[in-house]
C-alpha cells in the first residue's frame, strides 16, 4: 500500500524534482565558476577581506532556493488532491488517513533531504576547492536555517493547499511566515551556530500542523 | 434480511439551516437503492455522510455495522465510491490508475477493469486527464468494479454524461451488480433512467423523507387522476388521499396512493362537480414530480 502511494506521489512530483535537481545543479556550477572568477581576478587578500571582513556569502545566490523547492512540492503534491475534492479519492483508501498524510509529507521530506544533501555536497565540492576547511564548514552552518526553511516552508504551503477554510489559510500563513523569515535573518555566517537546535525542534511542530486540515477535511469541514 | 446501510434519526444543520431532521432508513443487501429528491433536499448531504466525509448534527449511519464517518480501513475495502463528477487520479493514465489502485484491493480483478477499458478504444498510456467526461466515467466505473465491493455509492453518475455513456454505464452497472449480488445506493438526476435499475427507493422532500419503498410498489400505487371542473376548484388540503395537486385553468391533476373511485369520492364529496375524470399511467419520473411538486 505505502509502495502505490509513493508511487501516485511520485507521478505527481517527478517534473518538480528532476526540475529543481537540474535548477540546483546550474546554481551550483555558476557559484563555482563565479568563486573561480574571483580567484582569476582578485590577490587572495582581497577575497579575505570580502569573505571574512564583509562578510559576503559567496554562496547566497542559492539562499531562497530550498523555500522555493518546498512550496513548489507542496503546490505540485496537494493542487491535485484538493482541486475537484480528490482528497476523498485518497481519504478513501483503506489505510488511515493520519498515516496516508503523515506519509505523502514524508516522501516529500525525504526529497528535500536529498535535495539537502545535494546542496550540501555541492557547497562542501566548491568550498573544499578554493577555501579552507573553516569557511566550507561555516558555510554549512550558515545554510543550516536555509535548509530548514525549506522544509518549513514546504510544510506551512501544504496545510495552507490542504486547509479549506480562508481563515485557517491566513491562520496558517501567519504561523509560518515569520517563522521563516526569521531563518532568513542572517547578516553574515554561522549565526545560527547556537539556537539552530531549537529552531529545528519548533520545526517538528510544524510537523503535526499539516495533519489538522486533513482532518477537518476528512470530518467534513467543506 | 440483513442491512447494509441503517441510517437511524439522522439529523443534519448547515449552520442553522435544518437539512433534515430525524431521517430512518435501511438498505438491504443485494439491493439497488436509489435516492431521489429535488435540488437542496439533502441528497448530497445523506450521500457525504455515508462516504464518511460528513458528520452528522444528530443520529447514527451505520454502513457494514460501522459508523460510516468512522471507518475502519478494512471496511473501506468494501465500499466503492464514485464520487459526482467521476472524479479520479486525471494525472495518471490509465495503465497507471490499474497499478496504483490493484494494491490496495486483495480481490482486484483487472479483468473487469481492461474489459472496459478496451471499449472505449484508448490506448493504457491515455492520460485520464485527457478523456471525454464519458470516457472518464468508464474508467471510474471499471475501477470500483475491479475493487470488487460488497457496496457500491454512486453520487450522480449521470453528471455530464449523454445517452450513449449512460446506457453503457448502466448496461455495465447492473450486469455486474445482479451477476454479482451486490448492494447500491446511488442518486441520480436523471430520474427515467433510474426506474430499469432501482429495486427500492426513498424520496426526499424538504426536510424528511417523503416514501421509502419499492421501485414497483411506488409506481403500482401512486395514481394520476385528471378531471375538469366547473368554476373553480377550492384549494385541496394535502392529506391521505390528496398526495398533491395541480390545476391549470379548470383543468386539475390529483395525484394519490388512493384507488379512482375513493378519490372521486372525496371530491364530490368536497362537493365539487367534476367532468371527465380519468387516470393516465406515469412512469417513474412523473410519478416523482407527482409527489414532490414541479416547484
Amino acid at each position: 500500500m505505502y509502495k502505490a502511494i509513493l508511487y501516485k506521489e511520485w507521478l505527481k512530483i517527478r517534473w518538480a524534482v528532476l526540475g529543481y535537481i537540474i535548477v540546483l545543479l546550474g546554481f551550483l556550477t555558476y557559484i563555482g565558476l563565479e568563486v573561480r572568477y574571483w580567484f582569476g581576478m582578485n590577490d587572495p587578500i582581497s577575497i579575505w577581506l570580502m569573505v571574512i571582513q564583509k562578510k559576503i556569502l559567496y554562496y547566497s545566490a542559492i539562499k531562497f532556493l530550498p523555500v522555493f523547492a518546498g512550496i513548489v512540492l507542496a503546490v505540485v503534491q496537494f493542487v491535485p488532491e484538493v482541486v475537484k475534492k480528490r482528497y476523498r479519492l485518497t481519504f478513501h483508501l483503506p489505510i488511515s488517513e493520519t498515516r496516508s498524510l503523515l506519509f505523502m509529507t514524508g516522501i516529500c521530506t525525504g526529497i528535500l533531504l536529498l535535495f539537502s544533501v545535494i546542496y550540501i555536497l555541492g557547497l562542501t565540492i566548491i568550498g573544499g576547492s578554493f577555501f579552507p576547511r573553516e569557511i566550507t564548514s561555516s558555510s554549512l552552518l550558515t545554510v543550516a536555517p536555509w535548509l530548514l526553511a525549506g522544509l518549513v516552508g514546504y510544510l506551512g504551503t501544504a496545510a495552507i493547499v490542504i486547509e479549506s477554510s480562508w481563515i485557517y489559510r491566513l491562520a496558517y500563513a501567519l504561523m509560518f511566515t515569520p517563522f521563516i523569515m526569521k531563518l532568513f535573518a542572517e547578516s553574515g555566517y554561522n549565526e545560527f551556530q547556537f539556537s539552530f537546535g531549537s529552531y529545528l525542534l519548533v520545526s517538528l511542530f510544524y510537523t503535526i500542523i499539516v495533519l489538522f486540515p486533513g482532518y477537518r477535511l476528512r470530518k467534513g469541514s467543506k | 434480511m440483513e442491512n447494509v446501510i441503517e441510517c437511524i434519526n439522522l439529523t443534519h444543520y448547515y449552520g442553522k439551516k435544518l437539512i433534515y431532521k430525524d431521517l430512518n432508513f435501511t438498505v438491504e443487501k443485494g439491493k439497488i437503492f436509489g435516492i431521489l429528491g429535488k435540488n437542496g433536499t439533502g441528497k448530497t448531504t445523506t450521500i457525504n455522510i455515508l462516504m464518511g466525509f460528513l458528520r452528522p448534527t444528530g443520529g447514527k449511519c451505520y454502513v457494514l455495522g460501522e459508523e460510516s464517518h468512522n471507518l475502519n480501513p478494512q471496511t473501506r475495502v468494501k465500499i466503492g465510491l464514485l464520487h459526482e463528477g467521476h472524479v479520479c487520479y486525471e494525472f495518471m493514465t490509465v495503465a497507471q490508475i490499474e497499478k496504483f489502485y490493484s494494491r490496495f484491493f486483495p480481490n482486484w480483478r483487472k479483468d473487469l477493469y481492461f474489459g472496459l477499458i478496451d471499449l472505449l478504444g484508448v490506448t493504457y498510456d491515455h492520460k485520464i486527464s485527457n478523456m471525454s467526461c464519458g470516457q472518464r466515467s468508464q474508467v471510474a466505473l471499471g475501477l470500483i468494479m475491479a475493487q470488487d465491493p460488497e457496496l457500491m455509492i454512486l453520487d450522480d453518475y449521470s453528471m455530464g454524461l449523454d445517452a450513449g455513456y449512460r446506457m453503457l454505464f448502466i448496461d455495465y452497472l447492473i450486469d455486474y451488480v445482479r451477476e454479482n449480488n451486490k448492494t447500491v445506493f446511488m442518486t441520480s438526476h436523471i430520474i427515467q433512467d433510474l426506474e430499469q435499475i432501482i429495486d427500492d427507493t426513498i424520496i426526499m422532500g424538504r426536510q424528511k423523507i417523503l416514501l421509502q419503498m419499492p421501485i414497483k410498489e411506488f409506481l403500482g400505487s401512486f395514481h394520476q387522476y385528471h378531471f375538469n371542473v366547473n368554476g373553480r376548484l377550492p384549494d385541496l388540503d394535502y392529506d391521505d388521499t390528496v398526495a398533491n395537486w395541480e390545476s391549470l385553468k379548470n383543468h386539475y391533476t390529483v395525484y394519490s396512493f388512493k384507488a379512482e373511485g375513493d378519490v372521486k369520492t372525496y371530491l364530490e364529496n368536497k362537493g365539487v362537480s367534476i367532468k371527465d375524470f380519468h387516470e393516465t399511467s406515469m412512469n417513474l419520473e412523473h410519478a416523482f414530480i407527482g409527489l414532490t411538486g414541479k416547484y
